[in-house]
């Protein structure tokens, strides 16, 4: 069947559902759009089509990332359509109080422009539902803390990949502990140079070796989080 | 036995002193090589046309696009010379450009502590230089871990020893244990003691490249260094087309003394350029000559090094490759260039992606320098050490990269036709069915006439087995152990050692011991 002869709206909700992962897969953003606003119209709830549509589509999506079928230029533009129905579920999800996904502020520290590697996490993060607010690269401990503030995110997320950049992320905790805000928000970091020791010694929740890595780690976190919660 | 008096004589010119004195002579330290003169044609793997359409890409690149120079000294220098500039993007014309570009000389000579290994760089004239950079080492056991100052000097050791390095890097892997505010005085410092080859200067601050040029004024004088190169410095373009702060302060501070940058875009091709070779190298090309003019608005005239580091990206997930065949092919695009514009020309040699040195470090490591070579390269970089993707250095890596280079020295160093007659006597005196490893002609010219590396084995199986039957990354591993065990420091003047410490302690008494 070429794609022409679909009609989203004619489908059954299991055949529209199943049709949206491949849609997610192929990376087909206005056909997501359309599909989700078909749910929203059958009167599913905005998180029932967040998880079982979006997320469980780009589940698929990252498996197949780590399997090595999909490769990055695709896997981006499957994070893109799913960021553009995350764009129409978002407020939905806000107002009928619907589990967060989860938000995070993700930038390289002081010193650093390295960011492919940011990049390629915080776009990954977004394909997973995650809110991501780039703060980009060369950030001082004022620019996490001034975000933190405004955004209220529930990740943040630092990257280096220089050795002489690596050890200001310490800088970047310990003020934050100071401020006695450690312990409200998960810490992530990543760059080639770290490693798990590293992460440990600066004191973050974790280190993630890659963009699928950090978007496992981000879900668990947020897992547990809403467990503690409820 | 007819004529004693000159076969007295013949056998005094033959004794070598025996067993002991053979050894003295098979032992002896080799002394380095000099510059690599080419004497190999450069191969164009694209007509001369190829050639000039990208080169016209380029302009275009910098004249409709222009490049990004985020420092306000920078874009006020871009302004006086006449650049279209609005905020930090510079649009450059191709007359101000290429008259820029030309004021660069074609070559220069890079000037050793030891003049002995005093090099020159550019034209014929090409150095390997080992890597640069690595967080990681693995060991002399085979670990992989962080590296440490003990590492970082075993390695300026071993390229000390190296003949066919010409140059000790600087920071080949990072001394993790040292604060990095201080960190930039003992890699220098290491570099300085450990070895007598030209080496490289620091870049991540305008103080730290400051230090290296008051240290290098310690070894060298002040006066000297500032006209004279000593060092030379890398400074990578933010493809696409930005040159950060930090990059451009550390050319601020080199090339007002002369110091030689190289300007080197270091390109994740399909990341930080499009996905095409031939597109990638039009970006590049265009980002490395607006690096090098900019450098002649610094200081018009100074030596500078027209720089590339390209490699492909691996679309799986998003990491740098190494020795592709699009690595290679690219060096020759970017090798016609810097002919074109009669520029010394930085590219790399063995820098590969695997985590080993096994075969795939093998595999790649030829693809590249084979390429390197045979495109023209004069400043043959991460050519000792380097494994994946410049996170770790070697040792069992960084041994197999010296013993490789000399052959790779003699390679480009062409075929020599100054025993030609000879070898065809030799042929007469063998005549059909003998063999020539006992001839006169073999007896002279054994030594020098193949390449005999060590790591390598061709022995029998049967003696291989019996020498504990192992691979060639243990070999590696044994041979770098072993040349440590050899290493004796070269001289260093007493008042200039003396010199160096009262610096570093200077220094390091006003420096912080943690970032802030
Ligand atoms: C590309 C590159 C550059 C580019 C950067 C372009 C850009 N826009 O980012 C340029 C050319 C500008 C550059 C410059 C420099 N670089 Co550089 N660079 C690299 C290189 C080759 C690849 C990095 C990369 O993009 N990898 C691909 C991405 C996809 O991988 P990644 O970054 O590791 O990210 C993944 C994970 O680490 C993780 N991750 C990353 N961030 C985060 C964050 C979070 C929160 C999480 C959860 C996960 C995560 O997920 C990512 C996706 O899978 C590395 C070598 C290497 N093998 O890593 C050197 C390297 C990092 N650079 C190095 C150096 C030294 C420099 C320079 C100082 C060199 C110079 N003298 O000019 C400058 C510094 C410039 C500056 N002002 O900061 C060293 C650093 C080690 C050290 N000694 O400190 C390296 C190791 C190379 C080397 N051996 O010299 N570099």
């Amino acid at each position: 069947m070429s794609d022409d002869e679909i009609i989203l709206s004619e489908l059954s909700d299991d055949e529209l559902v199943q049709q949206m992962h491949d849609d997610l897969y192929d990376g087909l953003k206005e056909e997501i759009e359309e599909g989700t606003q078909i749910l929203l119209e059958r009167g599913w709830v905005p998180y029932k089509v967040l998880t079982e549509a979006l997320v469980e589509g780009m589940r698929i999506v990252g498996e197949d990332f780590r399997d090595g079928i999909l490769f990055v230029p695709e896997v981006l533009l499957s994070a893109n359509a799913m960021k553009a129905g995350m764009f129409i579920l978002r407020p939905l999800l806000a107002a009928t109080g619907a589990p967060k996904q989860g938000k995070m502020v993700i930038g390289t520290v002081k010193g650093d422009i390295h960011d492919i590697g940011k990049n390629l996490v915080g776009m990954m993060m977004e394909g997973a539902g995650f809110d991501v607010i780039d703060l980009g690269i060369n950030n001082a401990v004022e620019k996490y803390l001034d975000a933190i503030e405004q955004h209220q995110p529930d990740i943040i997320g630092m990257s280096a990949l220089l050795t002489t950049t690596m050890p200001y992320m310490k800088v970047v905790i310990d003020t934050m502990k100071e401020k006695g805000i450690r312990d409200d928000y998960v810490v992530l970091v990543g760059g080639a140079p770290l490693n798990e020791e590293f992460g440990k010694a600066v004191g973050a929740d974790a280190y993630c070796r890659d963009a699928a890595v950090a978007v496992e780690t981000a879900k668990d976190f947020m897992k547990r989080k809403h467990n503690v919660r409820t | 036995m007819n004529e004693p008096a000159v076969a007295v004589n013949e056998h005094a010119n033959r004794r070598s002193g025996g067993r002991l004195g053979r050894k003295a002579i098979r032992g002896a330290p080799v002394a380095s090589f000099p510059t690599l003169v080419r004497q190999i044609p450069a191969y164009q793997m694209v007509p001369d046309e190829a050639v000039e359409l990208i080169h016209q890409e380029s302009l275009l690149i910098l004249e409709e696009v222009g490049c990004e120079f985020r420092d306000d000294e920078a874009i006020a220098l871009w302004k006086a010379a006449g650049a279209d500039v609005s905020e930090t993007r510079v649009r450059i014309d191709r007359a101000l450009l290429m008259e820029l570009v030309s004021k660069v000389p074609p070559e220069f000579t890079l000037n050793a502590r030891n003049p002995e290994r005093t090099v020159r760089v550019g034209g014929k004239n090409s150095i390997f230089v080992p890597m640069y950079g690595a967080p990681y080492v693995r060991d002399l056991d085979n670990n992989r871990r962080y590296g440490s100052l003990a590492d970082l000097s075993n390695f300026h050791k071993l390229a000390y020893m190296a003949p066919a390095l010409h140059s000790s890097s600087s920071v080949i892997c990072e001394p993790m244990e040292i604060a990095v505010p201080k960190r930039h005085l003992h890699i220098i410092h290491s570099a300085l003691k450990h070895s007598d080859k030209p080496f490289m200067g620091i870049v991540t601050s305008k103080e730290r490249a400051e230090d290296t040029m008051a240290m290098a004024g310690i070894v060298f004088g002040e006066e000297f260094v500032r006209d004279n190169p000593v060092l030379v410095s890398i400074t990578n373009c933010n493809s696409p087309l930005v040159w950060d702060a930090t990059m451009l302060d550390a050319m601020k501070v080199y090339a007002r003394s002369n110091q030689p940058l190289i300007l080197a875009p270091f390109a994740l091709c399909g990341a930080s350029t499009s996905a095409s070779a031939v597109g990638a190298v039009a970006q590049v090309n265009a980002e490395a000559l607006a690096g090098v003019a900019f450098t002649q608005l610094l200081r018009p005239g100074s030596p500078q090094i027209y720089g590339q580091f390209m490699v492909t990206v691996d679309m799986k997930t998003g990491a740098p490759m190494g020795g592709t065949p699009e690595a290679a092919q690219m060096m020759y695009l970017m090798g016609a260039l810097a002919r074109k514009y009669r520029l010394p020309w930085r590219t790399s040699g063995f820098h590969v992606g695997s985590k080993l040195n096994d075969a795939q470090a093998g595999y790649e490591a030829n693809m590249l320098m084979h390429a390197a070579i045979l495109a023209g390269a004069n400043y043959i970089w991460h050519s000792a050490g380097w494994l994946e993707a410049g996170l770790t250095c070697g040792y069992s890596k960084f041994a197999t990269d010296c013993e490789q280079l000399i052959g790779w020295y003699k390679y480009a160093g062409g075929l020599p036709f100054d025993d030609f007659k000879e070898a065809m006597a030799a042929i007469r005196e063998v005549g059909p069915q003998g063999h020539f490893l006992g001839t006169q002609h073999t007896l002279e010219h054994f030594e020098s006439a193949f390449f005999m590396p060590t790591i390598m084995d061709f022995n029998s199986y049967e003696q291989w087995k019996a020498e504990g039957a192992k691979d060639h990354d243990t070999r590696g591993r044994e041979k770098a152990r072993n040349m440590l065990a050899d290493y004796e420091e070269p001289k260093l003047d007493e008042g200039i050692a003396e010199g160096l410490k009262d610096l570093i302690a200077r220094r390091e008494e006003k420096l912080p011991d943690s970032v802030s």
